[in-house]
């Protein structure tokens, strides 16, 4: 027991994992886990002491896992513009594409109930 | 697309080091979504209001992103942190010179609303004043920063 005194004194360097945060914030770990999570949390920095604080405010959970999945994604549309530019450009045009489509069909069965129609 | 996993035992150092061979901006985003969720919570603890630690996140974000490649940057986790306070001092800068005078003399100097009346002569009331419009004007000023960086 005496030796786990020493573990009071670590201090980590590096990131802690971000799938146990996201874990930890929405309540999915196991006590042993929990405390793993909080050790880390515990030999950082005065950062990740901060980070603690601050979610204790925003109440953790879904919505904090939610905007920081907001900020991913715009971060990903920072990095690669003309992927999301390329993206946004797909999304606009498929409904523009069904509609030509649906146009083009209705505008075929009104012609052949007309010819239909005009013939009989 | 790059599994996220294959970087998960690397270091901030290894990955900075790969994407200044690769200038691959992959690399960026992995490292920057580390501290994602971290840096959220520091800016909730300063801000204590949701969108405006977002916009924030998004901020120091983007000013990585611009000076990433400036800079030689060997810790980058203190690089992040610094990226937010430089943010927010570019804000006082722009805040009204009384209101910057009293936060810099009341937050960083830590004098008392009384030693702050001495030297400045304003009022006990006008320094309380100061202060809170100051720290609303911040506020403002780093959302309105982070709106037009985004447009």
């Amino acid at each position: 027991m005496r030796h786990k005194l020493l573990d009071i004194l670590t201090r980590k360097e590096g990131p802690i994992d971000n799938e146990a945060l996201a874990k930890y914030l929405s309540e999915k770990l196991d006590e042993v886990a929990r405390h793993e999570v909080e050790k880390q949390l515990m030999e950082g920095s005065e950062f990740e002491d901060d980070a603690w604080e601050g979610w204790q405010y925003a109440g953790k959970g879904p919505n904090l896992l939610k905007h920081a999945e907001d900020i991913n994604k715009k971060l990903q549309q920072q990095l690669h513009p003309a992927q999301s530019k390329r993206k946004r450009k797909a999304i606009k045009d498929f409904p523009l594409g069904w509609w030509v489509y649906g146009l083009i069909i209705i505008l075929v069965i009104v012609a052949w109930a007309l010819i239909s129609f005009l013939m009989g | 697309m790059k599994s996220k996993d294959l970087y998960k035992q690397l270091s901030d150092k290894e990955i900075l080091d790969r994407y200044r061979q690769s200038n691959d901006r992959e690399l960026l985003g992995i490292l920057l979504q580390r501290y994602t969720i971290l840096l959220l919570g520091v800016c909730l603890k300063y801000l204590k209001n949701e969108e405006e630690a977002k916009d924030a996140v998004q901020q120091v974000f983007s000013k990585v992103i611009s000076e990433i490649d400036k800079y030689p940057v060997d810790h980058f986790k203190s690089w992040i942190k610094e990226s937010l306070l430089d943010l927010l001092e570019g804000a006082i800068k722009e805040i009204q010179p009384n209101q910057q005078q009293c936060i810099s003399l009341f937050y960083i100097q830590k004098k008392s609303y009384r030693q702050i009346s001495e030297e400045t002569g304003f009022s006990l009331m006008q320094i309380k004043s100061f202060i809170q419009n100051g720290k609303r004007n911040l506020r403002l000023l780093i959302t309105k920063k982070w709106n037009k960086n985004a447009s």
